[in-house]
């Protein structure tokens, strides 16, 4: 078994100056990514380096060793590296915040969606843009709902989100490869949602679209050359969308957001 | 003031008569109830099916004849039950002795084998005993005595128009149905989007069944030739009944009357319950009068009232001269509890009641209950004493009783109806109508149903009840059927158990006066169409 340990942090790191001292935190998730990827790569060992980073260290792995892994001959700067990017295909677990609306209509208070998104890394220093969509098209069915009764009508109801997101952030890559990423952003995302059912008349169907914000975390993990597989946690806010009238109204419940569970799969550079 | 009535003739002739005005308030039509078969031994009873009695003509003749002498006893002694009748229910286990010992507790004549049975409530009947309250309190001090209530009399809660209506001719707006009164008269189901409902559930299933318990609903073309008293002295008087001409014979199953004739056949001598029934299921879309909300579910029609014309049948049969107040009738407690049980026993999935009284009695209760227990919504007036001191009107006060709702009234500017109680037990509003004397509809409600000039006592001793004209009423009595007729289209959808119906009537309704539930208007006004269609997330 590897170790996750903090030999001891390197003065001159000028790399990553203010940037690692505010995303310090960071580093404690990264343990907890690095303890999951045990799990995934037991053979693998991650360990940190004499200037504070993050290291992946898979001979020390290989060697069964289960002693921290210390460099030694000073801090080893990587080159400064040019922009890159980020792409990839994503697969959500939504946990709506209105959940009990959700519930009623669909049978779940969460929404699957699939999309993608693409970034821009090392825009500056550690900044990167981050610009994606996904798509859910949840099956439901219209009900009335009177107290806690719930009361499903036989009308199968459509229901289509799309949101388009932006966003801005930080991130940092660790080890010797920098195959390690821990970033952390905040931005908007426009939502383009739609209700639609038979029978539906004139103003019965829902095609809006809505501005909300988020704030996102993940870590993501580089494997070979550029395939990169990473997991990230958003909390999505569309105050006011909903709740005037539908179900939601029943309920009180008037945001479209929700707490998103992220998977990705993709390339980076 | 002169009117102008434009009279349906049955078979669709049309006749013009002018007519001088005349309030014709037909606040309350009561009607007599009907016997139902009595036990040949009163062994312990649990809860059984409604058994009417074959009758004989003479013990039709003689049931009758006891049921009028108890009406005209009530108005003597101005109360509100039949005198000498009183609805007892024995505890389970109760032997036949132990109920003779009980009766005997009131020193009547009456023995267990005459009592008559409606499930298991006993109809206990001795004239010699009128103040039946008095009687229902020692029998209910009786410790095999489950309770005992007088048998009290229910009204109609509703006012005709003082004019019918000529059927308006011309376009018919694209996206309603084509009956020629429906866009001009029938706001009530403009206000309720009624052909967007429609668009979900057309007119319901015919596999749904809808009870009208009330003053019936003509089921055959026939002529009763009667005598009757004409002012002056008794003569024979020919009277043709007919069919409604705008809900079709195929869709009335199962008729009963439990008041008058006490056979499967039925004759509305009033009209109060033809135009419910009409709400209800009056065809749509024939090119024909008006529509129903529910034109294609079937109306099993349950008479327990009767009026004017009845008793006065009755009383010439029986060679009693003169006439009775026009504006009366009853409706008898024992004949609503054996029309709502043979209702749910014969496979009515709704019951309508549109009638109503003070007096809150058990019997009716359990009747009810016993209609929801076997999966049948009900809905019952909320009356027509809200600005009469609005005292609690029966069964309407019986709402905490889920898939049984309360209904009162709106008018056309969906506020309540100045007429129509309200209070705590008020659940749910409909259009009932309210006198506005502007537009062609003033405010009522308009269907198809007997001409009410034909029949009025004022005007004729010599009534027909074979013309049906499109005439206006205004009451809670209107109110409810089209609560009815959407728990019908709810059904049809699938919606079967009556605990849901009333939660989607209640979730979908549109919100009137303050924000939730409130005495004034309940849950608010029944939208047929938000019942029907739902709601998603958003909308």
């Amino acid at each position: 078994m590897g170790l996750y340990s903090r030999a001891r942090r390197s003065s001159d790191s000028e790399s990553r100056g203010d940037g690692n001292r505010v995303l310090n935190s960071c580093f404690r998730c990264a343990g907890a990514f690095t303890l999951a990827c045990q799990l995934v790569w037991p053979t693998a060992t991650l360990a940190q380096g004499s200037d504070g980073e993050l290291t992946f260290d898979v001979r020390s792995a290989q060697s069964g060793s289960t002693a921290p892994v210390v460099r030694r001959g000073g801090p080893q700067v990587p080159p400064r590296r040019g922009v890159g990017y980020r792409l990839y295909f994503a697969a959500d677990f939504t946990s709506m915040l209105a959940a009990d609306t959700f519930a009623a209509v669909t049978g779940s208070s969460h929404v699957t969606a699939f999309g993608g998104a693409a970034e821009l890394l090392r825009v500056w220093r550690g900044l990167f843009l981050h610009g994606g969509a996904t798509y859910a098209a949840p099956a439901g069915e219209r009900v009335v709902v009177f107290n806690d009764t719930v009361v499903p009508v036989g009308i199968p109801l459509e229901i289509r989100m799309l949101p388009i997101e932006a966003a801005a952030g930080w991130r940092i890559e660790t080890g010797r490869t920098r195959a390690v990423g821990a970033y952390a952003a905040a931005g908007l995302f426009r939502l383009g949602y739609r209700e639609s059912s038979a029978f539906a008349a004139t103003g019965d169907e829902v095609d809006k679209s809505f501005t909300g914000y988020l704030v996102l975390a993940g870590l993501d993990l580089t494997m070979g050359k550029r395939l990169v597989a990473g997991i990230e946690g958003q909390y999505r806010s569309v105050p006011n969308a909903i709740g005037q009238l539908g179900a939601s109204r029943a309920y009180g419940e008037s945001d479209l957001g929700g707490i998103t569970a992220r998977v990705l799969i993709g390339i980076r550079k | 003031m002169r009117r102008i009535l434009l009279t349906v003739v049955a078979g669709l002739s049309v006749v013009v008569l002018a007519r001088d005005g005349l309030e014709a308030q037909r606040a309350a039509r009561t009607l007599p109830a009907v016997p139902v078969a009595a036990p040949s031994t009163a062994v312990p009873r649990g809860p059984s099916p409604v058994v009417v009695q074959t009758s004989t003509d003479s013990v039709v003749a003689a049931e009758r004849a006891a049921r009028m002498d108890g009406f005209a006893e009530a108005r003597r002694l101005g109360v509100n039950y039949v005198p000498g009748e009183v609805l007892l229910k024995f505890k389970r286990g109760t032997t036949v002795a132990a109920q003779q010992r009980v009766l005997a507790a009131v020193k009547t004549r009456t023995t267990t084998g005459q009592l008559r049975w409606i499930g298991d409530v006993a109809r206990f009947v001795d004239r010699s005993l009128p103040y039946s309250d008095q009687t229902a309190a020692l029998l209910a001090l009786q410790s095999e005595v489950e309770f005992a209530q007088p048998n009290y009399i229910r009204r109609l809660p509703a006012r005709v128009s003082p004019r019918t209506l000529p059927m308006p001719v011309g376009a018919i707006p694209e996206g309603v149905p084509n009956d020629p009164g429906y866009a001009d008269l029938q706001w009530n189901f403009s206000i309720l989007n009624m052909p967007r409902a429609w668009d979900i559930s057309p007119g319901g299933s015919p596999g749904i069944i809808v009870a009208v318990v009330d003053t019936g609903l003509t089921t055959e073309n026939t002529t009763l030739v009667r005598t009757l008293w004409t002012g002056s002295r008794f003569e024979s008087v020919t009277m043709p009944f007919q069919v409604s001409p705008d809900l079709a014979g195929s869709r009335v199953v199962l008729p009963r009357d439990f008041v008058f004739e006490l056979g499967t056949r039925v004759l509305d001598f009033d009209g109060h319950g033809t135009h419910v029934a009409s709400t209800i299921a009056e065809d749509a879309n024939n090119a024909v009068g008006l529509a129903g909300i529910a034109y294609q579910v079937k109306i099993m029609p349950v008479k327990v009232c009767t009026g004017y014309w009845e008793e006065m049948i009755d009383r010439a049969s029986r060679g009693i001269p003169g006439t009775i107040p026009p504006d009366f009738g009853e409706c008898p407690v024992d004949a609503i509890v054996a029309g709502i049980r043979y209702a749910v026993d014969n496979g009515a999935k709704i019951i309508n009641l549109s009638l109503g009284g003070p007096d809150s009695s058990q019997a009716e209760f359990e009747a009810i209950q016993y209609a929801v227990q076997h999966g049948v919504f009900v809905a019952a007036a909320m009356g027509n004493s809200g600005d009469e001191g609005n005292p609690t009107e029966y069964p309407a006060g019986f709402a905490a009783l889920t898939g049984f709702m309360s209904v009162g009234s709106t008018n056309k500017a969906q506020k309540r109806a100045v007429y129509s109680s309200f209070g705590a037990h008020l659940e749910i509003m409909a259009p009932g109508g309210e006198f506005t004397g502007v537009g062609d509809d003033e405010g009522y409600v308009w269907q198809m149903t007997l001409d009410p000039f034909d029949q009025d006592p004022h005007l004729t001793n010599r009534p027909r009840f074979d013309r049906y004209g499109v005439i206006g009423y205004l009451g809670t009595s209107m109110a409810t059927p089209h609560v009815a007729g959407t728990a019908a289209l709810l059904m049809s959808r699938g919606i079967t158990d009556p605990k849901l119906v009333e939660a989607v009537i209640k979730g979908s309704a549109l919100d009137l006066g303050p924000a939730g539930r409130d005495d004034q208007f309940g849950y608010g006004l029944v939208q047929p169409r938000a019942a029907l269609f739902g709601f998603g997330v958003a909308r």
